[in-house]
């Protein structure tokens, strides 16, 4: 039998805009991506910068991109990389990067975020000397919360190849922060 | 690591405080406002220019600056030389060498590919890898073995490796415009060949209809007016044009419309005549367009056709010279040498270095082929192996698989039981020396084993096999040590040899070409005779449970299925048929049940998928019904019945956007879908697009004029919309279609009245 069919439904079909591939591809990974940047770099402008190229890499590589299997953590490696890379570029213009240029508000902040930004900055420069296999796997687990599996598709290794550049990379960071490590 | 000194630990700590640290919101606003720039201006890229780029850094700004002249340049091309050559890859499916007049066929009817040949460089004896699609043009792209790249069959879910870099993916790279035209589903962009083209047209929606998903094709008229409208296109970078034609895959058209009835008892040979008319429509385009020279046109087969020569009629189950030797020619006005032949032994495993060499282009990848540029110019063709395999046998029907290798003269055959060729004596292979010369097949065995331990295996190989026959496989030693490779030892010799069971599939295709023919009670007995001399021949159950569920004989195909379930309890074709078997004898539990095996079988069924969401959604289960209609669309979003049956799930729970995008789909495949026409319309109406919602609804009536139920929907609708007349006349139809339809009637005065009402309100 023929429904009674009803004209009283919600018009929401008619306002459906599908994004562009680029838009699909960047939109639901902002969030993670300012934090990739940020968290490497700490320091706004360099992240813009940085935020910058990686969004001209994903553009131009766009098409590769959507045809891998890991799109969004290969998306925020390229992040990470053009990050990583701005970080190395910062030591040469040291000198003008204020401490106030690397906080983010206004106000003097408490010692212990300085001591804090200080000892990110270390670690980072550490993490900025391991081979760029390495470098990139720590932050996509450590930065990023990936899983090895995520890691061996964007690096196109294996899962144990992530986890061999893992441990050395670690283990490299622990001779490099020796200071770090608890005394006694 | 060294755990002793604490250092790992204090390392873990330091890094996981950068997990912690969050985005200022002040900084999140201004990445978020550089974000927003990029999404407003990818719109049209090729305006970027540096003032786009507010760079601080004086580095920074460099690099943005050669971003933005690649972008400008179209995206790098300024980095490159300006001489770039074209390449137009045209690939013919199911193509023997020998039924080309260039190869020496006298029969054949193939000026084109003739004429391409004697301008370019012909090789004589060129190899494909597999006798099977898929598996033949995931080699030709990878410069990888099958075993190599994991894709060794057609279809079961199979998808090439994403980690496997593609030669589309290197042109890509290198700036060339990429198009893909193919004419079978068989290369569906979900099988991952796609990589690497900007443009992958594998749209199907013009396709006849076919047996099942994996023989969707189209005709090669209509793949090559697609090629040619894309390389009609203006562009500034060179393109990479690959054109797959499938007309010689069976069944074979005479083509009488163009040849007459010459063909009419070859219709294999009108088939390649009918693919080298497309081939010359391509030829032509270069010619017109003045871009022979600056195109470089290579034409190869992707495996042959048995055409009983060996007794097998199709492809896939034999490693003989007729479903393994190919054309390749390749053509470049100006810098191949024109008229040569090139007689040694090629692979199509070379395909894709030499392709890219000629370009003169490097090729970043690590891959097994190597580049024939140097025997294409003149050189002789340096004495190698030529390695074949075909899972297929085993694969379909339980028989051994076969490896094949020659080398020189001689041509080895691995199976249950081996076979060797002398081919400069036996170009035909006719007389098996195995017995006579057991030195020399110990002597190739070991070859071929040596040349397998080489290959570099990947785990997409057991990807591409369902859990239950990658344990059967590994049951039966073909995987080696528990790990996801194939291994490469003889074939145990319980397995059935294809030698000894092709007469008995040959039976079975003629028992199914009676029973198409309405001959069913002899193809049933014909089929029951197949199964007393061969009781394990598991395909011959299958089938005939077939012909007698077609036929309505219902509990004999039950108890066929059951038979040959016994032997084979992981087929998954076998329980999506007793499936269906118990749908029509409304044993819909059984019915379930049997299509989740089918599906725990093979998860990439898209059809049982789809019927199982449906029985399901039947029964009200509607987020199962949901799953498994999503998962019918992800394997095969060209799905129709899936894309349907899905959307009305979702206007039944109020999802109405995502219904319309649905029924949308639905429409661009089958675009005479009358049910999709219907109900996309009631859903536009409803959701206040009386004007689209309209037009569907008269394209339901109009494909389905005697339907009352339409007609009432379209009265309704125009009695909504105030056009009484129309309505009248369409529900006035839907009464006469179907006296007594009350709801019909009522609206039918109800529009009367109005209309009445209408006329007599005073005009203003």
């Amino acid at each position: 039998m023929p429904q009674d069919f009803s004209f009283s439904l919600s018009v929401t079909g008619l306002q459906l805009q599908a994004d562009s591939s680029f838009a699909q591809l960047v939109r639901p990974i902002e969030r993670r991506m300012f934090e990739t940047v940020w968290r490497i770099l700490r320091h706004s402008q360099d992240a813009e910068d940085a935020l910058q190229i990686a969004l001209a890499t994903v553009w131009q590589e766009r098409v590769r991109i959507e045809c891998h299997s890991a799109p969004q953590a290969l998306i925020l490696k390229i992040c990470s990389d053009a990050a990583i890379d701005q970080f190395r570029r910062r030591r040469n213009y040291r000198d003008v990067a204020t401490l106030e240029n690397c906080l983010p508000s206004s106000g003097a902040p408490p010692l212990d975020d300085v001591i804090e930004r200080e000892t990110l900055d270390i670690v980072m420069g550490a993490i900025t000397r391991l081979s760029q296999n390495q470098a990139t796997t720590v932050v996509m687990r450590f930065f990023q919360g990936e899983s090895d599996a995520t890691i061996a598709a964007v690096l196109g290794c294996g899962a144990e190849t992530v986890r061999e550049h893992l441990a050395r990379g670690r283990e490299r960071l622990g001779r490099m922060l020796g200071q770090l490590a608890p005394r006694g | 690591m060294n755990q002793e000194d604490g250092r790992p630990a204090a390392v873990d700590t330091a890094l996981e405080q950068f997990s912690r640290v969050a985005v200022p919101p002040d900084v999140e606003l201004r990445l978020q406002a550089r974000m927003q720039e990029f999404y407003r201006q990818e719109e049209s890229p090729p305006a970027w220019t540096t003032s786009h780029f507010r760079f601080r850094r004086p580095v920074a700004a460099c690099v943005a600056a050669v971003l933005a002249m690649a972008m400008l340049a179209g995206l790098s091309w300024f980095l490159w030389p300006s001489q770039k050559y074209n390449v137009l890859l045209v690939t013919l499916d199911t193509t023997r060498a020998d039924r080309l007049g260039c190869y020496g066929y006298s029969a054949g009817n193939t000026p084109v590919l003739d004429t391409l040949a004697a301008e370019g460089v012909l090789c004589e004896r060129a190899f494909t890898v597999a006798p099977i699609t898929l598996a033949a043009h995931a080699t030709m792209f990878t410069g990888l073995y099958p075993a190599e790249s994991g894709v060794v069959t057609n279809g079961r879910g199979g998808r090439l490796d994403d980690r496997i870099p593609t030669l589309a993916e290197v042109l890509n790279r290198e700036g060339y415009d990429t198009g893909a035209f193919v004419a079978s589903f068989v290369l569906n962009s979900k099988f991952g060949l796609d990589r690497g083209f900007r443009t992958y047209d594998d749209d199907f929606a013009s396709a006849e209809a076919a047996p099942d998903a994996l023989h969707r094709q189209r005709h090669g008229e209509s793949v090559v007016d697609a090629a040619l409208q894309w390389l009609g296109a203006k562009r500034e970078k060179p393109f990479f044009c690959w054109v797959h034609l499938y007309d010689p895959h069976a069944p074979y058209l005479p083509h009488t419309a163009l040849f007459g009835a010459k063909y009419v008892d070859r219709p294999y040979d009108a088939e390649i005549a009918y693919v080298d008319r497309q081939v010359g429509r391509l030829v032509d385009f270069l010619k017109t367009r003045g871009l022979e020279s600056r195109t470089l046109v290579a034409v190869v087969g992707d495996h042959g056709e048995g055409l009983a020569d060996h007794l097998e009629r199709g492809h896939g189950l034999t490693l003989y010279h007729e479903t393994m030797q190919v054309p390749l020619i390749f053509r470049h006005a100006g810098r191949l040498p024109a008229g040569r032949r090139v007689a040694g032994n090629v692979s199509l495993v070379d395909l894709s270095l030499t392709i890219l060499d000629l370009l003169g282009l490097d090729d970043p990848r690590k891959i097994t082929g190597k580049s024939l540029k140097k025997v294409l110019a003149g050189g002789e063709a340096p004495p190698g192996l030529i390695y074949g395999a075909t899972d297929d046998p085993f694969l379909d029907n339980g028989w051994s698989p076969l490896r094949s290798l020659i080398e020189g003269q001689w041509k080895y055959i691995r199976t249950t039981k081996p076979e060797l060729y002398d081919l400069a004596a036996d170009p035909h292979e006719r007389q098996n020396l195995l017995q006579a010369n057991p030195g020399t097949a110990r002597k190739m065995e070991s070859r071929m084993a040596e040349f397998e331990s080489q290959l570099a295996r990947r785990e997409a190989i057991a990807k591409q096999l369902s859990a239950s026959e990658r344990q059967a496989l590994e049951g039966l030693g073909y995987f080696s040590g528990g790990s996801k490779t194939v291994a490469t030892r003889l074939a145990p010799a319980e397995l059935p040899d294809v030698k000894d069971m092709l007469p008995f599939g040959n039976a079975i295709d003629d028992a199914m070409r009676l029973a198409e023919t309405g001959s069913v009670d002899e193809a049933i007995g014909q089929l029951r005779e197949v199964i007393r001399m061969a009781p394990g021949h598991t395909a011959a159950y299958w089938y005939l449970a077939v012909v007698l569920r077609d036929a309505s004989r219902l509990d004999e195909a039950d108890q066929a299925l059951r038979a040959q379930l016994v032997i084979e309890p992981y087929s998954s074709r076998g329980h999506y048929v007793l499936a269906t078997v118990l749908m029509q004898q409304d044993k819909t539990t059984d019915a379930v049940s049997e299509f989740r095996k089918a599906i725990e079988f093979d998860p990439d069924d898209a059809e049982a998928h789809h019927i199982l969401a449906t029985l399901l959604l039947r029964a009200g289960e509607t987020e199962n019904a949901l799953a498994h209609f999503n998962a019918a669309l992800a394997i095969d979003h060209q799905h129709v019945g899936a894309c349907e049956g899905r959307a009305n799930l979702l206007a039944q729970i109020g999802r109405t956007a995502e219904a319309i995008a649905d029924f949308r789909m639905a429409l661009k495949y089958a675009p005479d879908a009358v049910e999709a026409h219907y109900n996309l319309g009631i859903l536009l109406a409803g959701t206040g697009d009386a004007e689209e919602g309209g037009r569907h609804l008269a394209r339901a009536v109009e494909l389905s004029p005697e339907s009352a139920r339409l007609q009432y929907a379209l009265g309704v609708f125009l009695v909504k919309q105030r056009r009484f007349d129309e309505a009248i006349g369409h529900l006035a139809k839907a009464v006469e279609l179907k006296p007594g339809y009350t709801e019909a009637e009522e609206k039918l005065d109800e529009a009367r009245r109005a209309r009445a009402a209408n006329l007599a309100a005073p005009n203003r």
